[in-house]
């Protein structure tokens, strides 16, 4: 009996010991929240500077930001993942900076095309008048794109296209990015020699188009895909799978390493340096992270392309739509080559 | 290996005690041996400790991991245990904290998830698998929380955090030898120290094992957190390889720590296995992802071998521990007596720890 009170106790001491922790966690964390960097122009909410010309002019808004009045309803296909994270973060952020008036839902999908489709359907039911929708998959979500259309919500796919009619696609284009990096690496490489490519999570649509882009931009050289392995777009494992990589082929079989993405690429770069071969390879990789230009500004890097995010470009479409104003069907952000002769101009701008 | 069932008890307990422990290492030895003749570059020096260091994580890991399956309970958290403990290690360090402490408060983290898994599961009676799974998920969405969702950097180095995280002592990955001191405490605590049993008596039947007088809740909780620690250490050294905190390391860490246990000839149902063959799960998994990388086989190919050594590992550690379990009954008082040759003191020697034959639950219940 008294045994029992006692463990009792201490269970709860445990459970209070460990609520004072988490508490003590976010509390010394809570700065670090800080709103992202705002490029305001007066007070209006301008594009990023990876929306070119075209892209700027589709998306100038007319009508006066502190009056658009309406719902938008968020649907990301994940915030599990650093893009989907700041994306289902920023939006409401830059809404509630802009458009004091707009009122945003956002909803994560985890992951799951099931999950998210009945996410969206919520929305439509609780009145929303724009839908910003990144699918988990472009034909499990077309469903429940075709029902918001036909209850009269304007729906703007963001980053993923979603087969379905949509009022717009605003995102950049994950093949040109492969595209932009295999010109790239046959042009460092002289037009000839050997590179590893380190792809992302297998049968994911932008692992298919990133590899793909990237043997298009090889076309006409003579440089050689002589080994890929995936990593699962994860820094460790881009590290580990890069050891064995670096084992498999000795000094001087390895010319340049193409990653999918900029954590994988930090991985391998890690490891080329502690293997003491970074005279010697040079490595390429996609998204535009702020650490990935403090890599190419130091050189550790050869270079990224930007896979920009498309969060203010979306909340600036969801207030044209909300206002009633037409918007272009395909909104395109720049895929640029970040290298070494033009990193000082995107410093603390990054992509992503 | 043995087919026929010895006669003489101390024969009996050595042959038990050889199965048990040496079969995870002879599949390990067959395996490398195999390698040996199709990659002769696997032998690299340079390529042996690059799988010394890559088996460390997830080794620690299962080290952990092994306590919680043998109480008959899954930890489905360790990833994501993982991925909390280097971004608070990673935030403390931007915020000042010195190394040594943001190392402790990372593995702190560890052990208060361990510790709310323990509560939920043995004071709440969730089930571990759904528990651990909520846990999971809440604990990964507070690392994305305390970091915005990207990669917390940071440029403190110090000796002690590089060692663990990249370095090395005469040539050997620092991360590989804290994997082998883990490793031997956790044997040690599971072989010798009376809470090593009690593990084991619960795995066997908590009932019994409760009225029996273990301490069943506080035992479990302890269990949990000793996962817990693990994986927040396992966390700290990720980061501190990396030099990042990253809310979504170690996504696929939980299935790979499991995977490590169970191929170690630990069931799944509790009560039967140990830390000696997690070690060497660990190691042949890193071993096998490793060789199918120097061979160059494609990733596809790779998820399919994985998945059938997985199966072939596991069938034969099963039927390894079918037989023990077999032998064990037949060695138990009460088999005895409707078997007129009893040999009745084997099955009390407390020789053999990786079996549950000698756990005070065993010893009370009436089957």
């Amino acid at each position: 009996m008294t045994h029992a009170t006692k463990q009792r106790t201490r269970s709860f001491a445990a459970m209070a010991a460990a609520g004072v922790a988490a508490t003590l966690l976010t509390a010394c964390t809570g700065q670090a929240t800080a709103t992202s960097s705002n490029e305001a122009v007066g007070d209006k909410l301008a594009p990023s500077i990876y929306c070119g010309d075209t892209c700027q002019g589709q998306l100038e808004l007319k009508a006066d930001p502190a009056g658009i009045e309406c719902k938008v309803g968020v649907s990301w296909s994940s915030a599990s993942f650093p893009y989907g994270a700041k994306s289902t973060q920023q939006i409401p952020e830059f809404a509630k900076a802009f458009f004091p008036k707009m009122n945003v839902t956002v909803s994560d999908g985890r992951g799951d095309a099931t999950n998210q489709s009945n996410q969206v359907s919520e929305m439509i039911a609780q009145g929303i008048k724009v839908l910003i929708l990144s699918p988990q998959d472009a034909n499990a979500l077309a469903g429940v794109a075709k029902q918001a259309t036909a209850a009269g919500i304007k729906v703007i796919a963001a980053d993923r296209q979603v087969n379905a009619e949509v009022s717009t696609y605003i995102g950049s284009d994950n093949e040109e990015a492969g595209v932009v990096d295999g010109k790239a690496v046959a042009e460092a490489l002289g037009g000839t020699g050997s590179v590893v490519e380190l792809s992302g999570s297998l049968g994911a649509s932008p692992t298919i188009a990133r590899a793909a882009g990237f043997r298009k931009g090889l076309e006409g050289s003579k440089v050689e895909v002589i080994a890929s392995q995936t990593a699962n777009y994860d820094r460790a494992t881009g590290l580990k799978v890069m050891e064995d990589l670096l084992q498999r082929f000795g000094t001087g079989k390895i010319q340049a390493v193409y990653a999918h993405n900029d954590q994988m690429a930090f991985g391998a770069i890690q490891a080329i340096k502690e293997a003491g071969r970074e005279g010697e390879i040079k490595v390429f990789g996609i998204d535009g992270e702020a650490e990935a230009l403090d890599l190419v500004k130091d050189g550790s890097y050869a270079a990224t392309v930007g896979y920009p995010l498309v969060v203010k470009e979306s909340t600036i479409a969801a207030a044209k739509l909300c206002a009633g104003e037409p918007v272009e069907p395909r909104i395109k952000l720049d895929s640029t080559l970040i290298d070494k002769t033009n990193v000082d101009q995107y410093l603390g701008k990054a992509p992503q | 290996m043995t087919t026929q069932a010895p006669t003489e008890p101390w024969a009996k307990g050595l042959s038990l005690k050889l199965r048990s422990n040496l079969l995870p290492i002879i599949i390990l030895l067959v395996m490398v041996a195999a390698v040996a003749l199709l990659v002769p570059s696997f032998f690299q020096p340079s390529n042996l400790l690059n799988v010394g260091r890559q088996s460390a994580i997830v080794g620690i890991i299962a080290v952990g991991m092994t306590f919680v399956i043998l109480t008959g309970g899954i930890d489905l958290s360790v990833g994501s245990i993982l991925a909390l403990s280097g971004v608070t290690t990673a935030i403390l360090i931007n915020n000042g904290l010195i190394v040594p402490l943001a190392i402790v408060a990372g593995m702190l983290v560890g052990v208060v998830a361990g510790i709310i898994n323990g509560i939920g599961v043995a004071v709440l009676k969730v089930q571990p698998f759904i528990m651990t799974l909520a846990t999971m998920v809440a604990i990964q969405g507070l690392s994305l929380r305390l970091t915005d969702g990207g990669p917390r950097q940071f440029s403190n180095r110090e000796p002690f955090f590089n060692f663990i995280g990249s370095g090395s002592f005469l040539g050997v990955p620092g991360p590989f030898i804290v994997f082998l001191l883990i490793a031997a405490a956790g044997i040690l605590v599971l072989r010798y120290l009376a809470f090593g049993r009690y593990i084991y008596a619960i795995g066997g039947s908590i009932e019994a094992a409760r009225l029996s007088g273990v301490r069943t809740t506080r035992t479990i909780i302890l269990a949990y957190s000793i996962s817990g620690l693990c994986a927040g250490l396992a966390g700290v050294m990720t980061a501190a390889r990396l030099g990042v905190g990253d809310p979504t390391a170690g996504s696929l860490s939980n299935l790979d720590a499991i995977t490590a246990v169970v191929i170690g000839g630990t069931s799944l149902m509790g009560g039967i296995g140990g830390a000696v063959g997690t070690v060497f799960g660990a190691i042949l998994l890193a071993i096998l992802s490793n060789v199918m990388n120097l061979l160059g086989i494609s990733p596809f190919d790779q998820q399919v071998v994985k998945g059938a050594v997985i199966v072939i590992a596991v069938l034969v550690a099963a039927k390894a521990t079918v037989k023990r379990f077999k032998e064990r009954r037949t060695d138990s008082p009460k088999a005895a007596t409707s078997q007129p040759p009893a040999i009745p003191t084997s099955s009390a020697t407390p020789d053999s720890p990786e079996r549950d034959g000698s756990s005070p639950a065993e010893q009370t219940t009436p089957r």
